[in-house]
């Protein structure tokens, strides 16, 4: 839940990336984290098994600067892809503000998206979320691959809500920043200005 | 940061300096979200918003732990990792009915036991003051003022939906990555 204090004019939000194991989650905000000037974030927090794989979660504030003189700050967190790691997934869904999905474009990962989007849907549900209403972005990851299903499969089988979606290749940085502006821009729109 | 907020950051930084706490110890209020309320850290501070993050993670992950253990249930939960000399407690709080985490990260205590045992007393004196601000009709009449005032300067000075921002232009949303990118 956003948290906006009208008496300093923050606003802190929560924006996590979610999406299936190998994806590329990680790979988008170690992206951002090397592409942002050093007085606009703090040290990334990444909690990794030993081969390099997201144990628990990875963390990035951002300050992005001020709108309407209100200043913004984003937390960015990834969720563990690996299947069993469903509970962790549930916790780093609480308070969530913003969600970019992250699938992986190669055709034999399409299961995983399909069954990583069910879980969405069943967490935000336990939390009382609508995945049609809260703000979501889908980032069609490694479009540089060989074997990618067409981009009309891709929306056809994870957007049916036709919400914003961005082609992508996260380890070079395509579309990494689209993905976050437009989800930051619906998260923002979305506020209510309810009292602190 | 608002008064209330101010109160209680002035009382964390007086608990560390009476305990005598070393320069690198921290005692900070998280939200559930990770969210940190007050913190005796500096904005500035590279793990400002680690700690919060971190210690709201590990709090709620421990929780899902002993849900299915004969724990649950129990209300005098807490969460402490130590050696003998270092370490951090975490402690719940309820206020206004939403829950913070009390976290104090130590090094350098000759008694981490002895600070321990401070930091549950502090958790216990922080939850009292909590209740009674609840509970006093003056403070709520006082928010209810100051509740007022905001309502309407921002009914004044924005639109009356319920909406902060109607609408964001695309110059606006590039102002705020205009840092980024580089």
């Amino acid at each position: 839940m956003s948290f906006v204090n009208y008496h300093t004019k923050e606003i802190n939000c929560k924006i996590v990336y979610y999406g299936p194991g190998l994806g590329g989650k990680t790979t988008n905000i170690q992206y951002i984290y090397h592409k942002t000037a050093k007085d606009q974030k703090s040290d990334m927090i990444t909690l990794n098994t030993e081969n390099e794989r997201t144990l628990f979660f990875d963390f990035l504030p951002l300050d992005l600067g001020s709108i309407r003189g209100f200043k913004t700050r984003f937390h960015l967190y990834t969720v563990p892809g690996q299947v069993f790691y469903e509970a962790s997934r549930k916790l780093i869904l609480r308070g969530v503000d913003g969600i970019i999905f992250v699938a992986d474009s190669q055709i034999e990962r399409m299961e995983a998206n399909v069954e990583s989007l069910i879980g969405l849907k069943k967490n935000l549900q336990e939390q009382n979320y609508d995945i049609s209403k809260i703000p979501i972005v889908f980032q069609w990851n490694k479009r540089d691959l060989p074997n990618v299903a067409p981009m009309a499969d891709m929306e056809l089988k994870l957007n049916e809500n036709a919400k914003p979606s961005f082609e992508a290749v996260a380890s070079s940085g395509k579309g990494v920043f689209e993905t976050l502006k437009m989800v930051t821009k619906l998260v923002l729109l979305n506020i209510k200005g309810g009292l602190e | 940061m608002n008064l209330d907020q101010n109160k209680l950051k002035e009382r964390l930084i007086d608990f560390l300096s009476k305990n005598q706490t070393s320069p690198s110890s921290v005692l900070a209020l998280v939200r559930k979200d990770g969210m940190i309320y007050v913190s005796t850290l500096s904005e500035k501070s590279s793990f400002y918003y680690s700690l919060g993050a971190l210690a709201g993670g590990l709090w709620q992950a421990a929780v899902s732990l002993i849900k299915s253990s004969s724990l649950k249930g129990k209300n005098d939960l807490r969460l402490h990792f130590e050696s003998t000399s270092e370490g951090f407690i975490i402690l719940p709080l309820i206020k206004n009915e939403d829950e913070l985490y009390l976290c104090c990260v130590y090094e350098d205590m000759l008694n981490p036991a002895k600070l321990r045992r401070q930091v549950i007393m502090l958790q216990q004196e922080l939850q009292e003051q909590f209740n009674q601000e609840k509970s006093s009709p003056s403070k709520i009449k006082n928010q209810q003022k100051e509740n007022s005032r905001i309502i309407s300067k921002r009914s004044s000075n924005v639109t009356n939906s319920s909406l902060l921002f109607e609408n964001i232009t695309d110059k606006e949303m590039d102002d705020l990555f205009r840092h980024m990118e580089n």
